[in-house]
């Protein structure tokens, strides 16, 4: 079972080993905790192994759990704050040119474009259980 | 009804379009398969509603900015607008007032490369009698670049620092289809397969360690969850044709090198490079445009390939072989890919000596008379058939 952690953490893009991937007991994890915990044999260990399996076989439905959509958010928001980015849209009431600072804002505040990118994120984190 | 076979591209330059213009879609544009008739505008009304009425197209596509009930084009001028709506986002409320264009578009395939218009605009275009919709629900995110790094120009490629190519390609292979001869449906599949092809290479594949990857997932996987189609799904606007194709790599002459009065085998591979197939062609080969051959093909499959050949005995100097794909049925969608020239050089012969005759002497005596062997002379033959010759001359002598 390890091997299989493993082996998943290993295929990971190298930004996602310290980016939390799942959440258990209002706790998020990254996947090098993951492995830390998997390896190392603890009873948390097992349940989190237990959840990435869950969650892996689409078990429980991302989109319908809240807490999914918090380590999105967190996930996007981490992003922004340590890398910013700008996006360039075709929205004709506004710039072109959307700002991290902006991005940031519209996430904080549950505007559209913020709500929008996190349930985008919600799915990119299930490819990511699913590499 | 609209013209089958049409197509005008309205291709703004101002407030940052171009990024998807001058790279995208004029090079759907210059693409096109040959029945086509393409026609690009500038993207200002005037020159779009004369092309609407001079071509009256079967597909109009459309980059421009977006609201849900309005899109805009060159300078940010109104041009299709659903009156009644309001559209709430960005903590803004933008507000539609009037019905602009709506009734333009009956019988056409309407793709518009903008924000927000498939809430409401799409679904009142064809409600107002357009045969399709093609766009999306909410932003459409069509580039990026980490603030570290200076803001890509057009039509810089993705790199590790930004994109501002992928999202406006995978949009690009809708229309892309539909001149093709894809389905409305068939358009949209081919959409959601190159969003799904960008968001593998940024997930699992080469660039998935690219500093801004980590948002280009995201970013891609948000413009294909808001990609929607309205209409027709099953309509087809444009012909649907084979794409027979024959490049120099595809000609094999053997011998390679063929020397002058040599037979010469010439064979060709012919791709069907289209998604439909071809029912039959004719295959010619031309010798300084002189036909030596002729293959006829019972029919090539979408993505397969056939075999054509002929034999030609070489004649001393220099000569065009042609190689032509010819009489497609169908008709050809690219008749520019059908034809190829190689250049052949063939050298004279070369000169077979002839041979002096010949003296042999067989230096062992002729036991039966006492003698030497007497002198012989033969006449100029093969040095090895001469040899033989002598063997046996003496041998007997």
């Amino acid at each position: 079972m390890l091997e299989k952690v493993e082996r998943w953490v290993s295929r990971l893009p190298k930004s996602e080993l310290e980016m939390p991937i799942l959440e258990l007991d209002g706790v998020l994890y990254t996947p090098l905790d993951i492995l830390e915990e998997v390896r190392a044999g603890t009873e948390l260990g097992e349940r989190l192994q237990e959840r990435w399996e869950e969650l892996r076989r689409g078990i429980r439905t991302l989109h319908n759990d809240e807490t999914m959509y918090e380590l999105a958010r967190v996930r996007l928001l981490k992003r922004l704050q340590e890398r910013p980015v700008r996006i360039m849209t075709l929205t004709a009431g506004m710039p072109t040119e959307i700002t991290a600072e902006q991005l940031i804002r519209d996430i904080e505040t549950g505007g559209d474009l913020g709500e929008s990118l996190v349930k985008a994120e919600i799915k990119v984190v299930q490819r990511m259980i699913r590499i | 009804m609209p013209r089958k076979d049409v197509v005008v591209f309205s291709e703004p330059s101002c407030c940052d379009i171009n990024y998807l213009t001058w790279c995208i879609t004029r090079k759907v544009a210059e693409e096109a398969p040959a029945p086509v008739e393409v026609h690009e505008t500038d993207g200002t009304v005037a020159e779009n509603d004369r092309a609407l009425e001079d071509f009256d197209p079967v597909i109009f596509h459309s980059v421009g900015h977006g609201e849900c009930c309005l899109h805009t084009v060159e300078n940010r001028e109104k041009y299709i607008e659903a009156g009644g709506y309001t559209c709430p986002h960005y903590g803004e409320v933008f507000v539609c007032d009037e019905d602009l264009r709506l009734g333009r578009f009956v019988g056409r395939v309407v793709h518009l490369t903008s924000c927000h218009t498939g809430k409401y605009l799409g679904p009142e275009l064809v409600e107002h009698g357009a045969r399709a919709f093609i766009g999306y629900d909410s932003y459409f995110i069509f580039g990026w670049y980490l603030e570290e790094t200076e803001k890509p120009s057009p039509c810089t490629p993705p790199g590790p620092l930004q994109d501002v190519r992928s999202p406006g390609d995978a949009d690009a292979e809708g229309v892309r289809t539909l001149l093709n001869g894809g389905s409305v449906e068939d358009a949209i599949n081919a959409m959601k397969a190159k969003f799904e092809e960008y968001i593998e290479k940024y997930t699992t594949g080469e660039w998935k360690d690219w500093p801004a990857a980590e948002f280009a997932r995201t970013w891609l996987q948000h413009d294909l969850d808001h990609l929607v189609v309205y209409g027709d799904l099953s309509y087809v606007p444009c012909s649907r044709l084979p794409d027979l194709a024959v490049a120099p790599e595809d000609v094999v002459i053997t011998p390679e090198e063929p020397a002058e009065g040599e037979e010469v085998a010439i064979a060709a591979i012919v791709h069907n490079a289209g998604l439909f197939d071809a029912e039959s062609a004719n295959v010619r080969f031309y010798i300084d445009g002189e036909l030596i051959g002729e293959t006829v093909l019972d029919g090539v499959e979408a993505g397969g390939h056939a075999y054509a050949a002929t034999k030609w005995m070489a004649v001393r100097g220099a000569h065009t072989l042609t190689v032509s794909v010819e009489e497609v049925a169908p008709e050809d969608a690219r008749p520019e890919n059908n034809v190829v020239e190689i250049s052949i050089e063939v050298p004279p012969a070369p000169e077979v000596p002839a041979l002096a005759p010949l003296l042999i002497e067989c230096l062992f005596p002729r036991v039966a008379y006492g003698t030497l062997t007497p002198r012989m002379k033969l006449a100029a033959v093969c040095p090895r058939l001469r040899c033989l010759a002598e063997t046996f001359f003496c041998l007997i002598a």
